[in-house]
């Protein structure tokens, strides 16, 4: 009864809760469904663009692909013909290494908010290598890149505060970076699976909207739900009439 | 209005089937069983959330149960970060499961069904926005807490059982435990997530 009475008690409480905060009030990385990761072709000191690449993609499927809730989803390209200097397209994040951040700095990232691209500048002159430090400091750039700002929490790959994991990597993203990735990138499609979730079918209200009085409209409008109502209704109705029929059949028998 | 056209659908499901046999009601946790990390780098556990749901029970073909449910999550977060303020999180669940009752398995007074089938969780996270000053390089920097709310759609797949023992018959016709599991991104080998609800559940 103790754990009843505080399951009860605990749906009324407003729970103290905090936050992931945001780069800005607009800005997203655009393209969110299929966000390209680049590097540039001007070098990384002592890294190669392979192992370059290999970060990127561990930080990519790893970490930032991996939010359930979210529509976010990211893919590593390769090298292109860009440097540090350059502009990244619409939906990219274009990554590049810079010896001139200062000592105290392992990397810095930018936006462009005309078309919500993003540039991740990696310290070459802190990171001779690519070590846990490393993959720390790019996660948490990416992380920016998508839109999230520095967060308290030390379980964030958005921390600015010490934590027990920074100099060996993280090892998953924080309930708070994911909680953040599913704000900034919900799964919005309407329709797919049960009433929503996968994407596969999308709703067709606009279509109701922006078409009133076409025939094939109403046909378009005709989602999953009511598809489902009618399905079921249909499958009952089929039910009760072969009972019907079968219950008719026995007592003609007798 | 999506979300009241999904709500509509349901309670037209639960309240106004033409074969109805039982309402059910169920109070207890969830938890999303997803990989995150602590504050030193170890994998840590998502908290319990308290989950309540309604639902009704109608007959089905193949000896089967339709058991649509309405539910409610009030997400618990437990960060402490005096840059992000207040936010919450809530979930809308609506479950369109399936019960089997194995004749092996029913005894008097009780039972087991086993439950699944599909659903929607409808997951709202809202902050009080604005702007707030964070440390960022050796100065700081401007930041932004959210401030609009969003919703997230996650389909999933059901499975679990009610093992009803009529543990509180003075309420229930029949009473005892929930125990379903939902697998998130069933298609989506990087984003599969599962979802636990332990709950005592009653049938009225």
């Amino acid at each position: 009864m103790k754990l009843l009475s505080s399951i009860i008690i605990s749906l009324f409480i407003t729970t103290s809760a905090n936050a992931f905060i945001l780069v800005s009030e607009t800005y997203k990385i655009a393209n969110h469904e299929e966000v390209i990761v680049n590097i540039t072709n001007d070098g990384c000191g002592t890294i190669t663009n392979a192992e370059l690449l290999a970060a990127l993609n561990d930080a990519v499927e790893g970490f930032w692909n991996t939010v359930s809730e979210s529509s976010l989803y990211s893919k590593v390209g390769g090298v292109v013909a860009k440097t540090i200097s350059s502009s990244p397209d619409p939906g990219e994040i274009l990554v590049g290494c810079d010896n001139t951040l200062g000592a105290t700095t392992g990397g810095v990232t930018s936006f462009n908010s005309t078309n919500n691209g993003a540039l991740i500048r990696m310290n070459s002159s802190v990171y001779s290598s690519v070590t846990g430090g490393f993959s720390s400091t790019l996660v948490h750039e990416m992380g920016h890149a998508y839109g999230l700002n520095h967060s308290k929490d030390p379980a964030s790959v958005m921390t600015y505060e010490d934590n027990g994991w920074d100099s060996v990597g993280p090892a998953y993203l924080a309930r708070d970076d994911k909680n953040g990735i599913t704000y900034l990138y919900p799964v919005d499609k309407e329709l797919g699976g049960f009433m929503g979730g996968c994407g596969t079918i999308r709703l067709i209200d606009s279509h109701l909207k922006s078409e009133k009085g076409n025939k094939s409209s109403f046909w378009q409008g005709l989602n999953f739900s009511v598809l489902f109502i009618l399905g079921f209704l249909l499958i009952s109705i089929a039910h009760f009439l072969i009972r019907r029929l079968k219950n008719l059949r026995f007592n003609l028998e007798f | 209005m999506k979300l009241f056209r999904n709500f509509f659908v349901l309670l037209f499901l639960i309240f106004f089937s033409t074969r109805a046999y039982s309402l059910d009601t169920s109070l207890g946790v969830y938890r999303f069983n997803d990989h995150v990390q602590d504050g030193v780098g170890q994998e840590d556990s998502d908290p319990l959330s308290p989950m309540v749901t309604i639902g009704h029970n109608m007959g089905f073909l193949f000896g089967l149960e339709f058991s649509p449910q309405l539910g409610f999550i009030k997400h618990t977060t437990s960060v402490e970060d005096e840059y992000g303020g207040d936010y919450s999180i809530t979930s809308f669940v609506l479950l369109y499961d399936f019960l089997w009752s194995p004749e092996l398995l029913q005894f008097s007074g009780g039972g087991l069904k086993v439950r699944f089938g599909a659903g929607t969780f409808i997951k709202k996270t809202k902050g009080e926005g604005g702007p707030v000053t964070i440390p960022n390089g050796s100065g700081t920097a401007t930041a932004y807490r959210p401030g609009e709310s969003t919703t997230s759609y996650s389909s999933t797949v059901n499975l679990g059982f009610d093992a009803l023992f009529n543990l509180v018959p003075t309420i229930f016709t029949n009473s005892g435990l929930r125990l379903e599991y939902f697998v998130f991104g069933i298609k989506e080998s990087e984003k599969r997530v599962t979802g636990t609800n332990i709950s005592f559940v009653g049938y009225f």
